[in-house]
């Protein structure tokens, strides 16, 4: 094997490590909120990886190209999603965890609920 | 007209990237769809926001960001393989940012919810005050040094001297 081959493997490994932990933690978070922080960054980390082993192991300038655009829509795109799905969450009133200490959109919560109401 | 370049170029090297072919003729042709899709949809492409760049400070926040964004998935991943700890202590912190214009606050918006434990909820203007929720809560005021260090960066890098001052006058720091 190649170290290029053991820098793919590792690579791919660590990739679908990260994006398993995203899935487990959007299982084992208390609220919607603090799931939306397993779901946006260990999947991007893990995204990426997968991209840079695709890379390496393709070579070819015009794949890095398309991979590399990739790994930029993913970068704009998802925290632009969790913001949408948290702000969505909180407008409709979801409710926070019970580790919750602080809500400062407390106030405003209620502005929002009464003007829907 | 001035304003579109940014939004033609970028355009035109996503049309490239998806084609893979570097020759003349796919440039001018991604070109000239660049030119057609921004004045066809021109509130996707003029920017009123005067930016700055510098290559420097660019580096630093993207060095910086890079860090964090490692930091912030081992804390993820630590605290999904350790369920049942006391470690989290959620909040929702209002952060208001000076400094910034809606390019400007777009980016630390994303830079905050992609950096360690804090993701950002609600966005309001004027003044623009971020909401971040932050999964591991020490105090609103580290948070909001957090937030305020990752804001410097980016206007370091991206905001026009004049709105630099302008933000720096507005926390009570001497303009350097």
């Amino acid at each position: 094997m190649s170290i290029l081959e053991i820098a793919v493997g590792v690579l791919v490994l660590a990739g679908v490590a990260f994006a398993t932990l995203a899935a487990l933690g959007l299982q084992q978070f208390d609220d919607v909120f603090a799931r939306m922080h397993a779901a946006t960054k260990p999947a991007t980390l893990g995204l990426v990886l997968l991209l840079l082993a695709v890379a390496l192991r393709l070579g070819a300038a015009d794949a890095v190209a398309k991979l590399a655009l990739v790994a930029v829509l993913q970068f704009i795109t998802a925290p632009v999603g969790a913001h949408m799905v948290g702000r969505a969450a909180f407008r409709a009133g979801t409710e926070l965890s019970s580790r919750t200490e602080i809500d400062e959109l407390a106030v405003e919560r209620l502005g929002l609920t009464r003007r829907s109401e | 007209m001035i304003r579109w370049i940014p939004h033609v170029l970028w355009l035109t090297v996503v049309w490239i990237a998806l084609w893979g072919d570097l020759s003349a003729a796919n440039i001018v042709g991604g070109f000239l769809v660049a030119m057609t899709v921004t004045a066809l949809f021109p509130t996707a492409g003029p920017r009123r926001e005067r930016l700055s760049f510098r290559p420097l400070a660019a580096a630093k926040f993207l060095g910086y960001f890079t860090a964090k964004l490692i930091e912030a998935n081992a804390v993820v991943a630590w605290e999904v393989l350790t369920p049942n700890n006391d470690r989290v202590r959620e909040g929702v912190v209002a952060v208001e940012v000076t400094g910034a214009g809606d390019a400007m606050v777009t980016l630390l918006a994303n830079a905050i919810s992609l950096t360690p434990g804090t993701l950002t909820l609600e966005v309001r203007r004027d003044p623009t005050v971020l909401f971040v929720h932050v999964l591991h809560l020490r105090s609103i005021e580290a948070t909001r040094a957090d937030v305020r260090r990752l804001e410097m960066l980016a206007l370091n890098a991206f905001a026009t001297r004049a709105a630099i001052a302008a933000d720096a006058v507005e926390h009570g720091e001497t303009p350097t």
